[in-house]
């Protein structure tokens, strides 16, 4: 065991905020009575969670994945289809979801890491819409509905709850599952080597690390765990359908968050999912009944705004303003110190 | 022989940037490859490198074929690198980017800090442990790129042009680490511009010019070679004519 700890880069305060976080995903939903404040809540703990998930291969190891929604779909798709038809439970076709997210991602890896920075986001991009494309297109051949009910009968082996809470508490052990994997694989070598990845391949590459090796950690990683995402996500709507969940808005969405907080780090994806998803829900109360439209058009120039003043997201601007703060003080004890 | 270059030949489209070199550096030996702009000797280096397959000829070190074979291999097998233009992991502090390096041999994260504080202080960086990448100064980013490389526990290190963009006091303070790699019993192979430095540190110097072998000895013949000279300045010097401006 402390071998195994050896592995890690454990600092003084971690178990606090693990405690702090912990707290949240487990408190909050006793706390909170209100069903609409509930549903925000799930939601913003499910994104948390994928976009932490996301920000695995695209933050930490900088490779800008655009087609994560293809894991969201594979995850829901796969459980769904597999209690619907087969009569197996969501908790075990989560896992067989994941599997099969790590595979498609396996396999499109080879083309898609030879493409660096835009090219990369493009690649992927594509291979979200024909994973969708495909789905659609097989319904030639396979007798399945457009859209996919889950039966609405609550039970723990279904993973069917009467109570959002319920919801609340699962989606939030997802987020700390996916937390706490994101932030052991940061503070081990093998973040400190995505890292390198991200800053400088060719001087990753001189220090003696296999690129393509740690890209596809990263990428399987993450696929599992996005895909975790897309089942529960079926799971909580009880409906899904190819353009809920195979859709270019989630593939947004998840680096949005997470560019929103600050892209590489543990906290940010947690952070945009936090400050995003209710600022998209308060515009569209507010505007969605005398404008129709009006909240999208607010939601994007607020996104546009911060993203301009802080470019390395809330935890960017934070400490830069720590810096900026510590360097000043820093300036004036050496100005007065005696000459 | 540690690194063994065998009648190495590349060409880019119809250009022949090196032909058929040979060229071996023994243990603890420091090397320097130099020659005229365009000479190929970053295009042999790159070789050796990693960077891309030779068109014909091998290059083998400790008795292992290496050439065509990936940078991170080569670096696993004991032959390290730095770049001419120093690439910094620029999210990273100096210790970090040093642990990079030390992660190779030692996956225990303070075994590695510890690996990469040592190297750290004997490179001159130790003050600068905790302070951001981005911040150094280009003499202080040639030295990281040797540490880095230095960590990763290298047989033999390949240095191209660390004394490129340094005022004199810094090429004083490279030659002096230089030196310090020579104490440890490190191999060294130089791609340098600078004349005086490679005069003052190598052990023997190969000269390439147009992609060809012109000479290969102790620096102090080399720098006498007829044909060395031509390759330089463009027309034979007399002896008389030199040791007059001497």
């Amino acid at each position: 065991m402390s071998r195994f700890l050896g592995y890690f880069d454990w600092k003084r305060t971690d178990g606090l905020w693990f405690a702090v976080l912990l707290a949240a995903a487990f408190a909050l939903p006793h706390f909170i009575e209100n069903d609409y404040y509930i549903n925000v809540l799930v939601l913003v703990f499910l994104y948390a969670g994928m976009a932490s998930a996301w920000n695995i291969i695209g933050g930490m190891a900088g490779q800008f994945s655009l087609g994560h929604t293809a894991f969201v779909g594979i995850g829901a798709y796969t459980s769904t289809l597999l209690f619907n038809y087969v009569g197996v439970s969501p908790w075990l076709g989560m896992i067989a979801g994941g599997l099969l997210s790590m595979l498609m991602a396996a396999l499109i890896a080879y083309p898609v890491f030879r493409m660096r920075g835009v090219f990369f986001a493009m690649a992927t991009l594509a291979f979200g819409e024909t994973v969708r494309i495909l789905l659609m297109a097989s319904r030639k051949y396979v007798d399945m509905p457009y859209g996919l009910s889950i039966n609405y009968d609550p039970g723990f082996i279904r993973m069917v709850f009467e109570d959002r809470s319920s919801y609340a508490m699962l989606t939030g052990a997802f987020l700390i599952i996916v937390t706490i994997f994101a932030f052991g694989l940061s503070r081990s070598y093998i973040g400190s080597y995505l890292r390198a990845i991200r800053d400088s391949e060719e001087a990753a590459v001189a220090s003696g690390i296999p690129m393509r090796k740690y890209k596809m950690i990263a990428f399987l990683i993450s696929a599992f765990f996005t895909s975790i995402g897309g089942t529960l996500l079926a799971q909580y709507i009880l409906y899904i359908e190819p353009s809920s969940v195979f859709s270019t808005a989630i593939s947004i969405d998840l680096p949005l968050m997470a560019l929103l907080g600050g892209i590489g780090t543990i906290a940010g994806p947690v952070i945009g999912a936090v400050i995003a998803l209710p600022l998209r829900d308060i515009l569209l109360e507010t505007f969605g009944q005398s404008a129709p439209g009006l909240h999208l058009v607010i939601y994007g120039i607020a996104l546009i705004v911060i993203v301009i003043v802080l470019p390395h997201g809330l935890l960017g601007g934070v400490k830069s303003i720590r810096e900026r703060f510590v360097s000043r003080s820093h300036a004036r004890s050496e100005r007065e110190e005696p000459k | 022989m540690m690194l063994e270059v065998t009648s190495l030949t590349m060409r880019f489209g119809g250009l022949v940037a090196v032909n058929d070199v040979n060229m071996s550096v023994s243990r603890g030996e420091i090397l320097g490859l130099i020659g005229p702009n365009g000479a190929g000797k970053t295009t042999l280096f790159n070789v050796i490198a990693g960077v891309f397959p030779p068109s014909a000829g091998t290059v083998s070190f400790n008795g292992n074929r290496i050439e065509g074979k990936s940078p991170d291999v080569t670096c696993n097998l004991g032959l390290a690198r730095t770049f001419q233009i120093p690439q910094v992991f620029t999210s990273m502090t100096v210790l970090e980017s040093i642990s990079v390096g030390a992660f190779l041999r030692h996956r225990n994260f303070a075994a590695a800090r510890a690996k990469a504080t040592e190297v750290a202080e004997r490179i001159g960086l130790g003050s600068r442990l905790e302070v951001p990448t981005s911040s150094l100064t280009t003499a202080e980013r040639k030295r990281l790129e040797v540490a880095r490389a230095l960590t990763t526990e290298p047989q033999m290190i390949l240095l191209d042009e660390v004394m490129a963009g340094l005022n004199h006091t810094e090429v004083n303070q490279m030659l002096e680490l230089v030196s310090l790699l020579r104490d440890d019993g490190m191999t060294v192979l130089f791609v340098e511009h600078n004349l005086h430095a490679v005069m003052k540190i190598c052990d023997r110097i190969v000269v390439l010019d147009h992609g060809v072998k012109i000479a290969d000895g102790l620096p102090k013949e080399v720098m006498e070679d007829a044909g060395v000279v031509t390759a330089y300045l463009g027309a034979a010097v007399s002896s008389d004519q030199e040791n007059a401006d001497a």
